[in-house]
């Protein structure tokens, strides 16, 4: 009776464990992260980055000259504008194409990974 | 016929460029900083005709970030020659940059509306192409300070981003 008991305890003990486990492993992979998108050489790099829904990413200027991130075309929204040697962020919850307007050579695009877009 | 309107400091360097002459004319690196600060300026003053003169929005955005970004490689420019305790020095390319201006400006400002509009970003994808070309041929190869040939190289997609712009507004405009 004690042994089933005992041997009941450690099958039970180890669902608990393996389910908590699976639930961190899930935490994780779906914590947002942040990504990087780089200006320099009067380009976006990536210009195409793939991120998860709600992760954040920063635009880091490393340019000799002021930027913008602004979304394409309708510019529906846009950043302030980035000095050289300034970054800005943004929660990524769709996909969308975006330019510098003082610029607009350069243009990038972020796709959130299973999109429709 | 309209292709005649080449400004004066664009010829200038498109000559330099593009001719034996390059190869004869030696600059040191005091020298390649005066003709890089003087083109730059050079934009910004033609940017400056453009605010006084234009009404269209769009040559007006364009006349501004010209101002902005030229601006702001002119203080590049004059950090990194202070950094380097170099004295810009004046030399041929530098007089016939400014000799060139000179003679565009007097251009620019006989023209009004549309026609200063037209004569402005011909006026711009000209001279851009033509200090990309010296950029190019010139003043990287001919400079001895690392740091100030990284800038250079540094400055040419800039230049080569304004000459796109300068097109897709020159369509526009025609």
């Amino acid at each position: 009776m004690i042994m089933k008991r005992i041997s009941l305890f450690s099958i039970l003990s180890g669902v608990c464990v393996s389910f908590l486990f699976s639930c961190n492993q899930n935490t994780q992979s779906e914590h947002p992260k942040v990504d990087t998108v780089i200006i320099q050489s009067m380009q976006f790099q990536p210009g195409e980055l793939l991120v998860n829904k709600f992760d954040t990413v920063v635009w880091i200027n490393k340019g000799l000259v002021a930027h913008n991130v602004t979304e394409f075309p309708d510019q529906k929204w846009t950043s302030d504008t980035i000095a050289a040697g300034a970054i800005w962020k943004k929660a990524i919850d769709s996909s969308f194409e975006y330019l510098c307007t003082i610029h607009p050579a350069m243009r990038g695009k972020i796709l959130v990974k299973d999109s429709n877009k | 016929m309209k292709r005649l309107i080449i400004p004066l400091a664009a010829a200038a360097f498109l000559f330099i460029g593009q001719h034996a002459f390059a190869q004869k004319m030696e600059l040191s690196d005091p020298q390649i900083a005066s003709a890089a600060v003087t083109a730059n300026q050079i934009d910004v003053n033609y940017g400056k005709v453009a605010l006084k003169h234009s009404t269209n929005k769009t040559i007006r955005e364009f006349a501004q970030t010209m101002i902005n970004d030229h601006n702001a490689i002119i203080a590049k420019a004059v950090a990194l020659a202070q950094k380097l305790n170099v004295t810009p020095k004046d030399n041929p390319l530098t007089q016939s940059l400014l000799s060139g201006e000179k003679t565009t400006i007097k251009m620019l400002n006989s023209k009004k509306g549309a026609a200063f509009d037209k004569a402005y970003i011909d006026n711009e994808v000209a001279y851009h192409e033509a200090v990309i070309n010296a950029v190019k041929t010139i003043l990287v190869p001919q400079s001895d300070n690392a740091e100030l040939k990284e800038l250079l190289q540094q400055v040419e997609p800039l230049l080569n981003e304004h000459l796109e712009h300068a097109k897709m507004v020159q369509s526009k405009i025609k």
